[in-house]
Parts: C-alpha cells; structure tokens; sequence
C-alpha cells in the first residue's frame, strides 16, 4: 500500500502564517483550503477576511480573498453574492468581530437567508489587541479588560450567537464544533464542507461557530488551553449541529 | 410671462398635486418651469406648500420671496403665509376654509392696493360634487380660468394622463365647476 | 426625450442610464424617494435592490459590490452619510470606485429635514479617518443631477475613487424638465485609455488569486500606499476641475457659490446687472478638486468676492485660499435649513460695494 503524502492544499498559498503557538487559526485555514480543493470551487471562490488576528488571511489562502471593515464581512459577503450569485461567497470572522461590533450585520445577513457560508471562530478574547474580554468570554474568564474574571452583574453572559441564529428562518445549516482532538478537526471538516454544499445547493445562509485556542489570549499553555477549551467552554457552548434543514 | 405662485394648505388638500399639474401642463406648452414642494413631518394633516415658477425664460431660483399670485386652502396658512409672502397681483383664497381677517385684509390692500382677491368656495364646491378631496380640482379651474397661461385643452389631457378612469371624471367636473365659479 | 422629474428621480434615472448594477440604502428623509423608485425598476431591470439594515452595511455592501467591478451606489442624507464615513475611507484606503449620493439636511445631529448645503467640510475633506479624498459634484439643476449620475461611473472607474454627489433637500424634491437630448450639463468625462479591470474580485480562475486590502503593515509600505493615493489625487486635481462662470467678464464682484445657492445667486447677479451692477458667478461644480487657480485668475482683476452658502460658511475657506489675500472675501449664508434669499443677497452686495 502506498503511503498517504502529506501535501499543502492547493487552495493554500506558500507562506508562513503570522499566527501564535498553539492558535487555531492556522488549522481552519487548512479545513477551509481542503474543502474548496475537495468540490473544485477555488477559482470561483471569494473568501471575506475579518479584522483581528486573521487579517492577513488574503496571503494564506490561494484565491481570491478582500478585507472588509471590523464586523461588516456579512455586509460586504451580500454585496459580493448579490451581483455574483454564482460564486462562492464566505466570511472568516472572530469573536469580536462577528458577535460584538457587527452583530447587526450578522443577524441581518442570516435573517435575509443570504446565500453565503459564514465560519465564525470563537476563541473568547480579542486576540489581535491583547487579550481584552470578547463577547463570547466566559462567566469568571479572565482578560486583559476582566482583571477579577467576567462578572454576570457587570459583563452580562457570554452571548450564544448560533443559538440565536438557528432561530431565525432565513437560516439552513448551523453547528458547532472544536478544534481540541483528530476527531473534532474532522467533524469541524464536515461542518464546514456542509456549509459551502448549502451554498452551491442555494439553500441559503449557514455558519459553522469553531472553539478555537487562542494560548496567548487566554493565559496558559497551548497543552492547557485545548484542555480548557474541552472541559470548560463546551459547557457554555456545547457541540453539534443545531440545525439542519 | 412670468408667474410665481405660491400655494399652500393642509396635507391631504391636494395642494402639492394642485401645483404639480400646473407645472406639468405648462410644460405641455413648452414653458420653462420649476416646482418646489414643502411640506412638515407628519405624513398626513400637517401644512404642505408648493412653490411653482412658469415662464417664457429660464428660471433661476426655484425659490419664491414675492409670488404674483397666492392660493391659500386653509386658514392655518392664511395666518402663516399672507404677510410673508405677500402676492403681487392675484390672492385665491379657499372660503370654504380660510377665515378672512378684516386687518389682514385692509393691511395687504394698503401695501398692494391693486391686488385682486378671488374667492372660491372651493372645498363647499367639490362636496356638493360628492368628492370633498377634489377641492383642489376647483382651485385649479379658478385658477387656469383666471390667469390663462395654459389652455384648458391641456389641463384637461394631463389630468387625463394622472387620474384613473375611475376617478378622472369626478375631477374633470370640479375643475369644470371651479372655471364656471368665476363667470 | 424631455421629461418633467424630480431632483431625487433624476438621479435615479441617471445612474440607471449610466449602468448601474446594484443599489443598496437605509431609509432617510429627504431622499426616500430614490430607494422607493429603484425599489420598483431595478427588480424588471435585473439589478439589484437591497434595503440595508443600517447605513453601515449599505455603505459595506457598496463596498462588496465594488470589488467585483459591478456598479454600486447608495444614497442617504447628512445623518447617514456621517454613519458611512468608516466605509467610505475603506473604499478610498481600497481603491474601490463607487457613487454616494447626500441629499444635504440640517445639522449637526439630527438637524432638521429641509435642506442644507452644511456638510461642505465632510465631503470635501475625505470626511473619515485617514488621508484621502472623494471626488464630488455639485449639480445645481435637476438636468446637471441626471447627467452627474449618468457619468459619475466614468470618472470613479478612471481612477478607482468613490464619487459623491452631493445636493441639497429642496434641488432633490424640485421639479423641473430634462432633456436628455441636450449637452447642457454633462460632465465629458474623458476615457483616454481603456479602464483597468484587472483588479476585481470574481474568481481566479486562469489567473493569480488577488486580494483587496487597505491594510499596509509592512515597514514604510503604508506610506508608498499614502504617496501613490496622492498621486493619483494630483492627477485628478489637474485634470478634472469643473466650474461654471456667469457674467465675470466685466465684474467688479464675484459671487461664489454652488448647488441652490448659485441658483438663488444667479437671480441675485441678472437683478443687479439690471441695476447696473457690475457682478458675476463663480460655480464650482467639483467640490473637490476645487477651482483654486480658477479663482485665483480672477482675484487677479476683481477685488471683491461674496461666497453664499446655505451652512455657517465652509466653502469660504477655500475660496480665501484660491485668491490668497489677493482680494477680499465676503460671506452671506444661512444654516439650519434655512434659504438663502436673493433680496438678503442683494442687500449684503450693496452693503460692502
């Protein structure tokens, strides 16, 4: 039996990426790379890079990518899908980005059922400017700006945006996975090339939410921080497909 | 010929649509023209004026200080608009509607002794019609009648072009009866 | 054809002319009867119509539509435009052409609904952060509004700027006719060589991928981006001008003023000039680049300028640099919504003659 090779998709591009030890950013790169390869869609594929630590995602993926302004990557998606139905339309977003600064955007692109895939990742900090509390920041998590921990009294609770949004009719295709072990990469795989296959199906919008590990932001070992991410945050945000229709 | 004419009344008289169509059968009649509506934030019962311009020139400002006529619908504009638009030659006044004020009266005489008041009891008129909403079909017979800068050939074929067969005859008829309102 | 339309409608159907694909806007007044009338064509003409949920993702649908070529505009009034700056500096840091049309209302915060001629400032100084510039025009009847639609693809596409069109409320509610036979008021933007599409996003099929981006984190790069931008508005600057003169061969004043105010201006000037008033008009009909050498030509003979307004005084600031202590510069306007009014116009000219 021939040995698998292990080859860079070709939906990659060359370079080394700017990203942590230990961050999951470069792994969901990967994912994504791997389906577009996998249903041939790289060179009708048009991905929309948020702000934060994956900015630069336009030089490690190996199609055409743009930037867009902090929580507007829905906004731009539509404007990109609108006048191009038949290309395949995606937003990369953080934490912040997507579940704080432009959660109107979000509800109101997943409300319209735009036909777009959004990969939502969710490590609970703002990485890129140092560790401030995120949106999704779990109760007692502590942060750059949540010194003593997340206070329910003062911060709120972290907010469940794939909950939120599985509710809304616009919306066909929502789940939740991890990063922390072979087989949460993979199921986030499937999450993901469901996503895009809701797209070229024209069924309408769908966001795959990814746990991912920001060591740097969270304050431990990357070791530690999949083990944190696997114990503590599934419990606040538990995995699987929350809806499928 | 040169006409500004300021008209103005409560939202719903049909007061925009009154100065709309003397621009748009003016323009019939190759006239320069320019039509500048006002009106408040309430969507219905608010004031509402417009500002219309025809002339055998181009027009600069769309913008009346000193109109050659006035229509006024209502007294709430009577009171607001009289003095600060104080029309030079021909005042319409809706006496269904509009309270005459004897100082007023006197005053603008005095100021613009040869300005000639028109009455028309426009809003009684179309009521008796059976359409109270067409008052301002009235006024703008009173007022083509009046002022003959457009024939009422054209008046007639742009209301025509803007009513529904429905509703065109009802109007053709009070703006026949505000043109006979004045013989 | 000739047709009696409306300042806003005239707009509409100039960038239908001009070949617009896609217009995307959050309701505002004064300018609601654009997105009501491109509610009802664009759907039987193909294009996209899309009520945005706020003025931040109009002006960011705008921005996606643009990467892919297509022809974007949006439309709003003060308010809104102040909400869209963050997107209009992406689309200017992007290099991204689109046209943004402001109906003027009263400010600052909510202001008012009428008309105003008060964010001069916001449109001609880039208006968000950053070092940039929009190229804008200022039509001043409803023909100039149809045709400054119809073109304003050219010239954005030209040079891969955004475009505003900026009015004021009462030029977008007027009526008047346009004939759309006629050269009066057309923009005769030049295409000398053909427009650059080898930038847009639609896929890379049998080509590199590309990318779109105004981030420029790498030492110095920032600032070759910043020298090339500026390059680009030195050469707008010396080829696309636009101003209009009434009347200045033998005036001894110059009024200066665009949009409703050169409207109420020009009556001002043919009633003085009756009087045996020696005045004449300047218009600027791009508020950026502004006319400064045009100006300052007649600074060198006329010695006394009145600039009309319908703000506190915003283009006055330019005008004082054009004729740079040359000639004396004087200032009638009104805020809030208010008109400014051709006797108030003539009072103040002979006031200071």
């Amino acid at each position: 039996m021939q040995p698998t090779k292990f080859v860079k998709p070709k939906s990659l591009q060359d370079n080394y990426h700017s990203y942590c030890p230990g961050c999951g950013h470069g792994i969901v790169h990967r994912l994504i790379a791997e389906v577009v390869d996998e249903l041939n869609i790289r060179e009708k594929t048009i991905g929309v890079a948020p702000v934060g630590c994956a900015v630069f995602a336009y030089d490690y993926w190996n199609f055409d990518v743009t930037e867009a302004a902090h929580g507007r990557p829905p906004a731009v998606a539509t404007g990109i899908k609108r006048v191009l139905p038949d290309r395949i339309v995606f937003t990369y977003q953080g934490d912040g980005d997507l579940a704080a600064i432009g959660t109107a955007e979000i509800v109101h692109a997943a409300n319209r059922g735009e036909n777009i895939s959004v990969f939502f990742i969710n490590n609970t900090v703002y990485g890129m400017t140092s560790g401030q509390m995120a949106p999704t920041t779990i109760v007692g998590q502590k942060t750059l700006t949540t010194p003593y921990g997340r206070e329910i009294s003062r911060d709120g609770y972290p907010l469940k945006v794939c909950e939120l949004l599985s509710v809304l009719d616009g919306v066909r295709f929502v789940a939740r996975a991890a990063l922390t072990s072979p087989k949460n990469v993979l199921l986030a795989k499937l999450y993901i090339r469901k996503s895009f296959l809701t797209q070229i199906e024209n069924k309408g919008f769908s966001i795959v939410e990814i746990l991912s590990m920001c060591p740097t932001g969270v304050n431990m070992t990357p070791i530690e921080t999949l083990k944190w991410v696997d114990t503590e945050l599934v419990k606040y945000f538990p995995l699987g497909i929350l809806k499928d229709v | 010929m040169y006409n500004e004419i300021f008209i103005a009344g409560s939202g719903g008289q049909g007061v925009l649509s009154l100065g709309r169509i003397l621009v748009m059968s003016a323009v019939e009649e190759n006239k320069y023209v320019t039509y500048y509506p006002s009106y408040g934030a309430e969507v219905r019962g608010g004031t509402a004026n417009c500002m219309v311009k025809i002339s055998d020139e181009p027009i600069y400002s769309p913008v009346i200080e000193h109109p050659t006529e006035m229509v006024i619908m209502n007294t709430p504009s009577y009171l607001k608009f009289i003095k600060k638009f104080l029309p030079q030659k021909i005042l319409f006044l809706n006496t269904s509607l509009v309270e005459e004020n004897e100082e007023i009266t006197r005053l603008i005489l005095t100021q613009i002794p040869q300005l000639e008041i028109i009455r028309v009891n426009a809003t009684e008129i179309a009521n008796k019609i059976g359409n109270i909403l067409s008052s301002n079909m009235v006024m703008l017979g009173s007022i083509v009648q009046k002022l003959k800068i457009i024939s009422v050939e054209t008046v007639k074929t742009v209301l025509g072009k803007i009513f529904d067969e429905k509703i065109l005859e009802l109007n053709l008829q009070a703006f026949i009866k505000g043109m006979e309102s004045l013989k | 054809m000739k047709k009696l339309l409306q300042g806003n409608i005239a707009f509409c159907e100039g960038a239908i002319d001009g070949g617009l694909d896609a217009y995307y806007a959050y309701p505002i007044t004064p300018q609601n009867e654009i997105s009501a009338y491109f509610a009802k064509v664009l759907p039987q003409k193909n294009k996209v119509f899309l009520q945005a949920e706020s003025e931040l993702a109009a002006i960011n649908m705008v921005f996606g539509t643009a990467l892919t070529g297509k022809r974007a505009v949006t439309s709003s009034s003060s308010p809104g435009i102040s909400l869209m700056q963050e997107g209009i500096s992406y689309l200017c840091g992007c290099e991204l052409p689109c046209v943004i049309v402001n109906v003027m209302r009263g400010g600052p915060g909510l202001g008012n609904i009428s008309g105003s001629q008060q964010d001069y400032f916001q449109s001609t100084r880039g208006g968000g952060h950053g070092d940039y510039y929009t190229i804008v025009l200022a039509p001043f009847s409803v023909k100039e509004i149809y045709e400054f639609a119809k073109e304003s693809f050219l010239l954005a596409e030209k040079y891969r700027n955004p475009v505003m069109i900026i009015y004021d409320g009462y030029l977008g509610q007027m009526m008047e006719v346009v004939d759309t036979e006629t050269d009066d008021g057309k923009l005769n933007v030049i295409i000398d060589k053909p427009i650059d599409k080898n930038w847009v996003l639609d896929g890379a099929k049998d080509r590199q991928p590309r990318k779109i981006r105004s981030l420029f984190m790498a030492e110095g790069e920032l600032e070759q981006h910043n020298w090339k931008l500026k390059n680009k508005y030195d050469k707008i600057k010396e080829k696309e001008v636009r101003v209009k003169f009434y009347e200045t061969h033998d005036a001894e004043i110059i009024i200066v003023a665009f949009g409703m105010s050169a409207r109420v201006s020009l009556e001002a000037v043919y009633k003085l000039r009756r009087e045996g008033i020696k005045i004449g008009l300047i218009r600027p009909i791009t508020l950026w680049p502004f006319p400064y050498s045009e100006i300052y030509e007649i600074a060198k003979k006329v010695k006394k300028f009145v600039v009309v307004e319908m703000n506190l005084g915003q283009m006055i600031e330019d005008v004082k640099l054009a004729v740079n202590g040359i000639a004396e510069v004087y200032f009638y306007g009104r805020p809030g919504g208010g008109l400014v009014e051709s006797e108030e116009l003539i009072q103040k000219i002979k006031s200071i003659k």
